[in-house]
């Protein structure tokens, strides 16, 4: 009730703010009408008030209030749902020839819930969301591998086609973790006491069999595996709208102030791509910040290279040629398809292939992708949740967990989003945490947006976090935080119990 | 899929205008009835929601698939037309109890848990696969494979309709072949097994039949999928009514609204208007049976039970439900939910001119160029709309 009777006493506030931004006191504890103004999380055009299940499935305002971009974020939804099929003539062909997944769904369950960590690497079980990487362990940004890999391997074919790995030759293997505290905090108190892995912490490694391999000459020793868990969808129409000139005002910030200097994302000329904004744009999608826009963007690019279904704008098959060689050269498949070798290979490594999706529906997905709303902010009036904001602000969260941003005054692709004041929790850049077993996120992982995921345990039944959910609880996720952040772990661990507890309330707040 | 914000600001806007007039200072006596009251009320409508409306549905649906299994026995054993009728009509009745669980998609059916909404629903199927399946003269399908191994285009409720179905009819008997019967009937194993997995799940398995109880344990793999693999959304009625990881009992009731909004949004915009407006026959649901508008009005029942409390198609509204804490809040606003649910059913019925034309026709003459009908289901997207609109008026209830 007191929410509710703040929300009226801001109101006239904000008419009388208009859209001036005051992003600069990101490092500040906000006062109380700020911190009311924070439950619009996502801005007033970005936020629902939504705390159920579905929380993360829902459409902003920006889009409820428009009828002919609400029945386009339905086709969308319908099509992130939906599992694609060889079979045509059924709706939602398109399959393969190689693929990861059928679905979007398959690796974002609710959106946005975020799988599980599991045992086995599986991506027929609906709650592997990872993704297999394999790289060079030198250079983990991609080159040597790339030759016969995807950059998001491929471990499904549709027949007459092999997979470029067997996904039964792929072995998870956690491992227990002790910290130089013996997994202890200052008061003696073990972490994440009271839970069935009271006092432990793990971490996954991945090895492939060399027999699981489909190229004969790709020597697996020389190279590494990871897995890398999806993130949550929600909300990224608002990152997009972040300006490129705000994202690297953020970076030089962090390079000046000596301490956590956070990496950016290259720049990636996204001419031809993005039809909105073509030209350079830094890095800030995916843990490596290895996509710049949204409509060059992980989802974009997912909706074709994770399922193979070409489209007007991709009209090529996502695959190496050395891929293409070596199936065009496999007596089974030449046998199957009643081909040469030279017809197979022309073939899949067309880049003028029919489209399987329409312009349409590709148009549809990306409202859908762009408009998915974010959860407003709870209980952020709450004694121990104010508490746990100070604590957060106080023990240098921030630094890295940027509250706020503003969004662009003029975003082409959803205009009703230009000019939002929203509550990401990140400055959208890359630091190296330190952990054991990183992956390929030893180039320094992107500041993972905070936004939402108090909610996880409704949407999922879980708080699996981090890049390969090795993290249990929010705890686990702080206590993992080495290399730039250690100073704050290091807070973290000092603290009381309640303390400890008020911090992470407030996390799951907001 | 909407509404909330929107919502939440028009009513700011109002109160901020009365707040011009009043003022903050009174701290409690227009906030209505006291938390502790407010809480209890809460898990009053919650507990009636769970044991008067899911979980009864629920077992429903487990019984109805024990029946399809039945009659596809039956069928398989003694292929004739009669028994094709009855395995078809056995079909229909277990769907009934499908849609009408659709306006609580969420917990254990959903995809973050068991899954279950997928392995019985999906939708396209990849028909080659099943052919080829079908075609199998050694190692044939069972079920616990069908469970196991097969992945969601080649299993559940949409694959045993296209083995009975054919254009709205059973398909003649003598047009089945033994690999069909055979994929049909461990096809149906596995949907008993999902079925009741559901409703285990929902109820906890100490509060099912015995008879139930033998089925859920005819396949260990089923046993260790939820004991083990998901023990967290065990008796997750119970967990619901108690709040059980809500983050207040608000949100908890949130899941009545929201599951009401989403799938009358998904009725409206997605099962009706997409493929009208698109002329995708391959859009449309249940397209072998061609029971598509009933399903969609058996999802609108669906939302009228989880309102109202009860359940099955004729309903059996309850004492204690959302519908009564509206009415005690609201009176107006319960009267509009009610009379908006039953005109987006007559709505969605007349799409069809009740019962005498399915909707894979409709989509199919709009495809053709015949939009005749173009008024008739706009009226109905509008009424499965406003259905979402009147639910979302309940969330100022809960503040």
């Amino acid at each position: 009730m007191k929410r509710f009777y703040l929300y009226i006493a801001i109101i006239p506030l904000f008419f009388l703010a208009g859209c001036e931004s005051d992003d600069d006191d990101n490092g500040k504890i906000p006062d109380e009408v700020e911190q009311d103004e924070e439950y619009y999380t996502g801005g007033k055009m970005g936020t629902v008030f939504v705390s159920s299940s579905r929380a993360y499935k829902q459409a902003m305002p920006a889009i409820d209030q428009d009828a002919q971009l609400f029945q386009q974020f339905m086709r969308g939804e319908r099509l992130a749902d939906r599992s694609f099929v060889t079979n045509e003539g059924m709706g939602y062909s398109g399959l393969g020839p190689v693929y990861i997944r059928k679905s979007c769904v398959a690796c974002h369950p609710s959106y946005g819930g975020r799988g599980q960590r599991v045992e086995k690497f599986d991506t027929n079980d609906s709650k592997n969301s990872y993704l297999l990487m394999i790289y060079d362990p030198s250079n983990p940004a991609l080159p040597l591998a790339s030759k016969y890999f995807t950059g998001m391997t491929q471990t499904r074919a549709v027949a007459p086609f092999k997979a470029p790995i067997d996904e039964s030759g792929v072995k998870l293997t956690w491992h227990q973790y002790t910290d130089e505290y013996g997994n202890k905090y200052e008061d003696g108190t073990p972490y994440s006491a009271g839970t069935s892995y009271e006092g432990t912490l793990i971490y996954p490694t991945v090895e492939v069999d060399q027999g699981a391999i489909l190229f004969k000459d790709f020597d697996m020793s020389k190279h590494a595996a990871s897995i890398e868990a999806t993130i949550g969808i929600y909300g990224t129409g608002l990152l997009d709208a972040i300006s490129d000139e705000d994202l690297r005002a953020q970076y030089a910030e962090e390079q000046a102030r000596g301490y956590c200097p956070g990496k950016i994302g290259a720049d990636i000329d996204e001419t031809g791509l993005n039809p909105y904004y073509p030209g350079l744009h830094p890095g800030r999608f995916t843990y490596l910040c290895t996509r710049a826009t949204l409509d060059n963007g992980p989802g974009a690019n997912a909706l074709w290279n994770i399922t193979n279904v070409t489209r007007p704008d991709r009209t090529s098959n996502y695959m190496t040629e050395e891929y293409a060689k070596v199936m065009s050269e496999d007596a089974d498949v030449q046998t199957a398809l009643g081909q040469t070798a030279e017809q197979i290979f022309n073939d899949l490594w067309s880049k003028s292939l029919k489209p399987e999706m329409t312009q349409e529906d590709y148009d549809a997905f990306m409202v859908w992708h762009r408009g998915l709303a974010v959860p407003a902010a709870r209980n952020l009036d709450d004694e121990t949740v104010q508490r746990g904001r100070t604590l957060f602000y106080e023990t240098g969260c921030t630094a890295c967990h940027r509250p706020s941003w503003t969004t662009r005054a003029d975003y082409k692709p959803l205009p009703a989003i230009s000019g939002q004041k929203i509550y990401p929790y990140t400055d959208l850049l890359r630091h190296d945490l330190e952990m054991k077993e990183p992956g390929r996120t030893k180039l320094g992982c992107r500041t993972t947006p905070l936004w939402g995921r108090g909610l996880m345990k409704v949407v999922s039944g879980h708080s699996d976090m981090l890049h390969d959910l090795r993290a249990r609880n929010y705890e686990e996720a702080i206590l993992w935080h080495g290399g730039e952040a250690k100073p704050a772990k290091e807070t973290f661990r000092k603290m009381t119990k309640e303390d400890r507890t008020a911090l992470i309330r407030f996390l799951e707040s907001i | 899929m909407k509404k909330y914000l929107l919502k939440c600001m028009f009513t700011l806007a109002v109160i901020l205008m009365a707040v011009n007039f009043t003022s903050c200072s009174d701290d409690g006596d227009d906030d209505g009835p006291a938390v502790e009251n407010k809480d209890e009320a809460y898990g009053n409508i919650l507990k009636s929601y769970v044991n008067t409306t899911v979980i009864p549905t629920y077992k429903a649906l487990a019984e109805a698939a024990l029946e399809m299994r039945v009659a596809n026995q039956a069928l398989k054993e003694n292929a004739t037309d009669a028994n094709m009728e009855k395995a078809a009509a056995a079909w229909i009745k277990a769907r009934i109890q499908w849609e009408l669980s659709e306006a609580f998609l969420f917990g254990p059916v959903s995809e973050d848990h068991l899954n279950i909404d997928a392995h019985i629903d999906s939708w396209p199927l990849e028909l080659e696969e099943i052919k080829k399946e079908i075609g199998l003269t050694e190692g044939r399908l069972t079920g616990e494979r069908a469970w196991k191994e097969l992945e969601d285009e080649v299993i559940g409720f949409h694959v045993t309709e296209y083995l009975l179905y054919r254009e709205g009819k059973a398909r003649p008997v003598a047009e089945l072949t033994e690999g069909e019967l055979n994929y049909l009937t461990a096809a149906t194993d596995a949907l008993v097994w999902d079925c009741v997995l559901a409703y285990v799940a929902w109820a906890g398995e100490e509060n099912v039949s015995a008879a139930i109880k033998d089925v859920y344990h005819e396949n260990a793999d089923i046993v260790s999928f939820l004991e083990s693999e998901n023990a967290s959304i065990k008796n997750f009625g119970s967990k619901l009514s108690s709040a059980d990881s809500y983050s207040s009992w608000e949100s908890a009731v949130e899941e009545i609204i929201d599951g009401a909004i989403d799938i009358a949004d998904e009725v409206g915009a997605t099962k009706i208007a997409d493929p009208y407006s698109n002329g995708r026959v391959e859009d449309v649901e249940s397209w072998y049976s061609w029971h598509s508008l009933d399903d969609y009005t058996n999802n609108i029942y669906s939302i009228r039970n989880a309102y109202l409390g009860g359940e099955g198609m004729a309903g059996s509204p309850t004492s204690v439900s959302l519908s009564t804490f509206v009415k005690e809040n609201d009176a107006a606003l319960d009267t509009e939910i009610k009379e908006k649910i039953e005109d987006c059913i007559k709505k969605i019925q007349a799409i069809g001119d009740n019962g005498s034309l399915s909707f894979y026709k409709v989509v199919e003459a709009k495809s053709k160029g015949d939009a005749s009908r173009q008024a008739i289901v706009d009226a109905a997207v509008d009424a499965c709309s406003a259905v979402g609109d009147s639910f979302g008026k309940i969330k100022e209830l809960l503040k």
